[in-house]
């Protein structure tokens, strides 16, 4: 099938048929160019300071547009949350101390479910194709669809962490460092999960794989945020692992779109 | 300059390598006969750990070895995203399941180091950790790149594993410095010159020496072999179509 495809595109690029740019399904096809033109339409609408705020909102209305999904990830992570009493003994002391990484675990499959919704789904019914032909430079794109599923994840985490803490016996003071580092590790984790989906985003369904390929990239992640909570919970301070963890973030930031971008220019 | 660019023709390239093996092949015999000699009788058992220290003699250049492979995949895949020539992806498919063997060896003796020395087979420390987190890497990279049915789209997607998975590499290593730490530290490459005895320290180079002989004998077959492969498979979709 990539043969034809990317023909396809070139011809799109040279400015043929951009008709013909994406030969997925019918109905696929009306949906994006659908997206596309409501895009268009608002970016046109803005002036050019405008167009960031406009892609991101359009970005966060993806989201927005289908509520079930979001639903169904907030109802796995609380799921994880509730099977892990079951599996380790409900003796509040050892749930007390296990509470912010058993959450973290939580955040990151959950995290690993949500994956799909960045690039897989418009690979699937050729919205990338046209993201690719817009006008608009990539990595822009790319930074606000990765902004846009940030705020998704962290406006669903950040109350159920609350209530998931709650039930976890965790002690009061070590929840608002719990919060800092997935406010701080999250993006962090979307963009390493962006980077890696991107690469298998033309591979059949296998998410198995971006697992075993996403989590040891995970691993500092986990380690740091896990460090701060720790450092909350003994009473020391938690800055130090929180700044690697700001650290980490500061360095995917102004690289991961680039990456990105390369990687799905390059498919 | 000339000379590289005509190197990166798989076929030529390849026919180097067939050339470069017998000596490869020899040289990793001579150095094993010799360091194992070294290292089985002619070096010392240490003072506290008697003759297991022996162990280290296949553990510390299958450490070396195995990371030395990933780093070197890291600049092939660098280059090959580049230049995207395609005998970057044959150095990095030849190379990986190489290096991810030379990594398992080094978990594998390290288990057999611990039980005598620590009283455990595996502990949750740093550098056992960041081991582990390398033998994924390799064990992710050829999963993906198994996973592609076209070999140029597999050899991007895997490229850029690699380098990804190049630029995590340090920070892993010293995020799980600062987590747990139980391993010795750094003792033979350091500034203030090595901490091993120098009885001990020769035949550890030259096993490491042997086993870096050993990996280029290897990726030098297993690209003859790739390169003899591809080319047969185009052949016969040829004779086919």
């Amino acid at each position: 099938m990539a043969p034809p495809r990317n023909e396809d595109k070139r011809h799109a690029r040279e400015g043929g048929h951009p008709s013909h740019a994406a030969s997925a399904p019918a109905d696929a096809a009306n949906k994006s160019t659908i997206e596309q033109m409501e895009l268009d339409a608002r970016l046109r609408r803005h002036d050019k300071e405008n167009n960031c705020i406009s892609l991101l909102r359009h970005d966060l209305a993806q989201h927005l547009r289908r509520p079930a999904e979001g639903a169904a990830l907030i109802l796995f992570f609380l799921i994880v949350v509730l099977i892990l009493p079951f599996a380790i003994g409900p003796d509040p002391d050892l749930l007390r101390r296990l509470a912010p990484g058993l959450i973290w675990i939580a955040a990151l499959l959950m995290n690993l479910l949500a994956l799909d919704r960045l690039f897989v789904q418009d690979e699937r019914d050729g919205t990338l194709d046209l993201l690719l032909l817009s006008p608009i430079p990539l990595p822009l794109l790319i930074s606000s669809k990765l902004l846009a599923q940030t705020l998704a994840i962290l406006a669903a985490l950040i109350p159920i962490t609350a209530i998931a803490g709650a039930m976890l016996n965790m002690s009061p003071q070590v929840l608002p460092i719990l919060l800092l580092s997935l406010a701080i590790g999250i993006p962090s984790l979307v963009m390493l999960g962006g980077l890696l989906s991107a690469i298998t985003a033309t591979l059949r369904r296998n998410p198995a794989l971006l697992t075993a390929l996403l989590i040891p990239m995970a691993i500092p992640i986990l380690i740091f945020a896990a460090g701060a909570c720790d450092a909350a919970a003994m009473g020391t301070s938690p800055m130090p692992p929180l700044l690697l963890l700001a650290a980490l973030l500061s360095f995917l930031l102004p690289t991961a779109p680039f990456a990105i971008a390369a990687v799905l220019r390059q498919r | 300059m000339k000379s590289l660019a005509l190197l990166a023709n798989p076929t030529r390239c390849a026919r180097l390598a067939a050339k470069l093996t017998p000596f490869a092949a020899l040289g990793a015999t001579v150095t094993f006969v010799w360091g194992l000699a070294l290292a089985l009788f002619a070096s010392p058992a240490d003072y506290q750990q008697g003759e297991t220290v022996r162990i280290m003699y296949v553990h510390v250049p299958a450490a070396w070895t195995g990371m030395m492979i990933y780093g070197a995949m890291a600049l092939a895949a660098g280059i090959s995203l580049v230049t995207r020539a395609a005998i970057m992806d044959i150095i990095c498919v030849a190379a990986a399941p190489v290096g991810a063997t030379f990594v398992a060896l080094c978990l594998a003796t390290g288990c057999l180091w611990g039980k005598p020395t620590w009283g455990a087979w595996w502990v949750w420390d740093a550098r056992l950790t960041s081991v582990l987190i390398l033998f994924l890497l390799y064990c992710g990279y050829m999963a993906l790149r198994n996973a592609f049915d076209d070999e140029t789209q597999g050899a991007k997607a895997g490229a850029w594993l690699l380098l990804a998975g190049a630029i995590n590499l340090p920070i892993i290593k010293f995020s799980v410095d600062w987590w747990n730490t139980l391993h010795q530290p750094t003792s033979v490459l350091r500034s203030a010159g090595s901490a091993i005895a120098p009885a001990m320290l020769r035949p550890l180079l030259v096993m490491a020496l042997a086993f870096t002989l050993y990996a280029a004998w290897l990726v030098m077959l297993r690209v003859q072999t790739i390169v003899a492969r591809r080319r047969m498979e185009k052949t016969m979709l040829n004779a086919r179509a």
